[in-house]
């Protein structure tokens, strides 16, 4: 029977064994002497490989789009009304999705390779690809082989996934809905950081596949220059991908910040700096034919470290050491196997040309560029070094246990100081040795006199270093070098390029690549290091005097309306909001009506914003009914702001998501996140109702807020209905604007009912409780309980945006590099 | 004269055993909470990984939270993998997912005869594992 989820699953299959044909073809077409009829055939194999990867996609879309809810798949990530670049985004919320998008990726850069001219190289490549994309298809198999599970396919039926009660009474039973995407990734950033990052990833492997051809084809010297212009090129999309990432995080996540030293992050931080320092050693290699074992050995590790933290965080192994969670798909050995067969191999490839790989005994001298380079790359190891071993701890704990020991090993307490506290010990070094190998590189032989290159930015360096350290003041010893280095790093950085720029018209993008560095850490030194929280809670509230001091600090609880001080402001919570669909404004929650349509909403009252009038009684649709936004104003005597902090509710998961909202300023942001709020699934505990008679029109107090009826209205439904409703239109006049409550009176047959108005701004509930003809009076009721609240977290972060300018300067100056890397004939 | 090399090698590997020594020594370690109590009654202030689960009673409610008044910390009790039951302080508002959480860790140590978190970290099986389906 062909139903999608069977030709999915069938793509699947072919993809991998096309994938293994394709590498079987191009393996021995090296080796062959029809040499052309298996390159034909190879590339014929590469192409129904794409193929299907294509289709495995596409069908995978078609039952993520079309709510095909008969597949767990769909079901797990998706729902009906998600939108649909949300829809598109599910495909790699899952692990299976995901690997389908690192393939997707592997096979477009692989059809660069198959279809440009012929070269031992591309063969080779397109070997190491082959591979690659043949693990990675088996893990999305979803074959079981003598009870051994072969990957897991994203084309499971719901049924044979969860053994649910339901499928006993009615096996073909089909869920309604889906249980949606995670509310955490309903992000415009969910739907563009995966794809670069996996992007990054695919592109990565072309260095690694550059140097394993070269161990392989025994030619160490022709590989440099296309594996660098390729490095260049994964450099700057996996460090766009994780720079997207550290946004999320912080504009979206609440994790606190933009990096928090997480596994996960950690995972691809540290290839990263691997790939860094081996673009710096191709670097010395172009340029002295020398450094070849150490340029190779580098471009594998790179890539092996990609594979060893898809092997972290897709094992389940980190579990209780990450705030980000995984499904196990119980493929842990699988993906172990992968990992040590790319290690063996590439072992055994070093192993059988070691002696053959060029090597020389000349020294670098310590006032030539190549050494503070050299000095360079070790710098980059260690400094990540220092970060992928702590957060292996677990995988130690894994190993001593595999031999029957007991390990009980966690990470460190306070993993952001001791992370932090030792990479910038590793930064200032990189700060000052890329300002001083890029002026020897470049000016080196202008003068026997080396130091003289320097004296200059020197002098401005001392002089504006100190006066930064004096003036912030910054008195960590830590601090002080880092803000030295990274100045001195823009100065002698900036000098070489503008030297350049004036003497012969020419751009140093390396030097442009490290001012953006400078900048970047100096962004960084300032917005993490004096990141300070304004919401201290001066109250004076302890609990609890057995507690520490330290605790019940940071956090500030905020009564509706009420000011109290937050840093230099005044803050005042102004209550919650819901968006406007196609308005971008905000609209207090207590002048919506309920209406059982999902995201419309009848108001209550006359409201304009931005030139446009929506009436009482009109229908206005809001952007999505899971978002609450807490309208919260700052108010410092001279610049007042709003912020909308943001909360999203899921009522399939019982996630609850807050996000800050940031009000940036260039010099520092302001961030404001909600802690909590009243929850609203939590029953309310209500005063004692109070009453009063009153006329239409009549002013009376409602809890002391002077209100009054301001017209009756009648529904009833139809000449057959025995229902009929009468409706009190109030209105309210507290904290500075106008209420309505609009409570009922149902008569149904000879049943009486009420439903009651509740003003959650206001903390009351309004009764229409009796209607009084003989006297022309209503009777209105009220209960009160706490008015409404929320506790806030507020903090500063001086200067981020020297974080985020100095990342683009240092993109833009590896575009450049990237660019001037001429290709000739690999 | 030693060669360049060789220098940055030594220099080299004399920072590759400070990272190591320095991650084990900074290393925290998973423990109980009878454990954490010895360590604290012996004078250290060391702090500790527990991992357990929260305190709930046959019908699967959760017993034994107490919110501050202000609902800016809460106390809450906690069963380490022991069996054994301890309230454990945290001075944060409480988690929104917090009662959802199938398995708690804790990171902290005891003060003042109160185990005190400073950071905890929750598995909600919520939405990584769809064991159900809610018709």
């Amino acid at each position: 029977m062909f139903t999608v989820g069977n030709i999915g699953h069938l793509l699947v299959i072919s993809s991998f064994v096309f994938s293994l044909s394709f590498l079987i073809g191009y393996l021995i077409s090296e080796k062959e002497q029809y040499k052309d009829d298996w390159i034909r055939f190879s590339k014929f194999s590469y192409l129904l490989h794409s193929l299907s990867i294509f289709g495995v996609i596409i069908c995978l879309y078609i039952i993520l789009i079309t709510d095909n809810f008969l597949y767990y798949y769909a079901f797990q990530h998706t729902s009906i009304l998600l939108p649909i670049y949300y829809k598109i985004s599910s495909l790699w919320e899952g692990q299976e999705g995901s690997f389908l998008l690192w393939m997707f990726w592997n096979v477009i850069i692989g059809l660069y390779f198959s279809f440009k001219p012929i070269s031992k190289w591309s063969v080779s490549i397109m070997v190491v690809i082959g591979f690659t994309q043949l693990l990675l298809s088996s893990m999305i198999l979803g074959v079981v082989f003598y009870d051994v599970k072969i990957g897991s396919s994203p084309f499971i039926l719901l049924k044979d996934a969860i053994s649910a009660p339901i499928f006993q009474i009615d096996p073909n039973y089909i869920p309604e809905d889906g249980t949606g995407l995670n509310p955490l990734l309903q992000n415009y950033w969910m739907v563009i950081h995966p794809p670069t990052l996996f992007l990054g990833f695919a592109v990565s492997i072309i260095p690694f596949s550059y140097a394993i051809s070269s161990l392989r084809l025994k030619d160490y010297k022709s590989w440099i220059i296309p594996a660098k212009k390729w490095l260049v090129l994964s450099i700057i999309i996996l460090g766009i991908g994780i720079m997207m990432g550290a946004y999320w995080a912080y504009e979206t996540l609440n994790f606190g910040g933009y990096w928090n030293w997480d596994p996960v992050e950690n995972a691809v931080y540290v290839p990263w700096l691997f790939l860094v320092a081996s673009l710096h050693s191709i670097i010395l290699t172009q340029k002295n034919r020398q450094y070849y074992k150490m340029s190779l050995i580098l471009c594998v590790l790179s890539f092996v470290l990609i594979l060893y933290s898809t092997f972290l965080t897709r094992s389940g192994i980190l579990g209780d050491s990450s705030v980000h969670s995984f499904t196990d798909l119980g493929l842990s050995g699988q993906l172990l196997i992968y990992l040590f067969t790319f290690i063996i191999i590439s072992c055994y490839l070093f192993f059988i040309r070691w002696e053959n790989i060029p090597y020389s005994e000349k020294e670098a001298k310590v006032y030539n560029a190549d050494f503070w380079l050299y000095i360079g790359v070790f710098t980059l190891i260690l400094m990540s070094f220092q970060v992928i071993f702590p957060t292996s701890i677990p995988v130690y704990n894994a190993i001593v246990e595999f031999f029957g020991g007991f390990s009980n090993l966690a990470p460190p307490i306070e993993k952001e100081i001791f992370y932090s506290s030792a990479q910038i010990w590793f930064a200032s070094s990189l700060a000052v040795l890329s300002s001083i190998a890029q002026v020897l590189w470049w000016r080196g032989n202008e003068t026997n006199e080396k130091f003289a290159l320097f004296s200059k930015s020197l002098i401005i360096t001392m002089i504006l270093s100190a006066a930064i350290i004096l003036l912030y003041p910054i008195n960590k010893p830590s601090y002080m070098v880092l803000i030295t280095a990274s100045v001195f790093s823009i100065f002698s950085n900036g000098g070489v390029l503008y030297y350049f720029y004036n003497k012969r018209d020419l751009i140093s993008s390396g030097s442009i690549s490290h001012v953006g560095l400078a900048i970047m850490l100096i962004g960084i030194l300032f917005s993490s290091g004096y990141s300070s929280i304004q919401s201290k809670n001066y109250t004076g509230l302890v609990w609890n005097s057995d507690f520490p001091d330290e605790v019940n600090n940071d956090n500030m609880l905020l009564f509706l309306n009420e000011e109290r001080k937050i840093g230099r402001y005044e803050a005042k919570y102004l209550g919650t909001r819901k968006k406007v669909k196609n308005y971008g404004a905000y609209i207090n929650s207590n002048y919506l009506e309920f209406i059982p349509i999902i995201n419309k909403y009848i108001i209550k009252k006359d409201i304009e914003f931005d030139g446009n009038i929506f009436y009482e009684n009109d229908t206005i649709e809001i952007d999505n009914n899971d978002i609450t936004y807490f309208e919260i104003s700052f108010d410092d005597g001279s610049s007042p702001i709003t912020l909308f902090p943001k909360v999203q509710t899921d009522s399939n998961s019982d996630m609850i998501v807050f996000s800050p909202d940031v009000n940036n300023d260039f010099l520092e942001d302001f961030y404001v996140h909600v802690r909590t709020y009243p929850d609203p699934d939590q029953e309310v505990i209500w005063s004692n109702k109070d009453s009063v008679n009153v006329k239409i029109d009549e002013i009376f107090y409602l809890n002391d807020f002077v209100s009054s009826i301001q017209s009756i209205n009648t529904k009833s439904n139809g000449i057959n209905s025995n229902q009929f409703l009468v409706e009190a239109n109030i209105r309210i006049q507290a904290e500075g604007q106008e209420y309505v409550a609009r409570p009922a009176y149902i008569i149904d047959d000879n049943q009486v009912g009420f439903i009651p108005d509740i003003i959650d701004d206001l903390g009351i509930k309004v009764y229409l409780s009796e209607i009084l003809p003989k006297e022309d009076k209503f009777k209105i009721s009220f209960e009160t309980t706490q008015k409404n609240w929320v506790i806030i977290e507020a903090s500063k972060k001086p200067l981020i945006n020297l974080m985020w300018i100095g990342f683009f300067i240092m993109i833009f100056g590896l575009s450049l590099s990237f660019n001037k890397i001429k290709l000739t004939n690999v | 004269m030693m060669k360049n090399s060789s220098a940055i090698a030594i220099v080299f590997i004399s920072i590759v055993i400070i990272i190591i020594v320095s991650t084990f020594g900074d290393a925290s370690t998973y423990v109980t909470f009878s454990k954490a109590k010895d360590v604290y009654e012996s004078g250290s202030m060391s702090k500790f990984h527990v991992v357990g689960t929260l305190n709930k009673n046959g019908n699967n409610k959760i017993e034994g939270i107490k919110n501050s008044p202000d609902q800016l910390s809460f106390t809450f009790e906690m069963i380490d993998e022991d069996g054994y039951k301890e309230s454990v302080f945290f001075g944060e508002p409480m988690p929104p997912d917090f009662l959802l959480s199938e398995q708690v860790v804790v990171i902290g140590g005891y003060e003042n005869n109160t185990f005190i978190a400073d950071d905890i970290l929750l598995k909600c099986p919520s939405k990584y594992t769809e064991e159900n389906i809610k018709i």
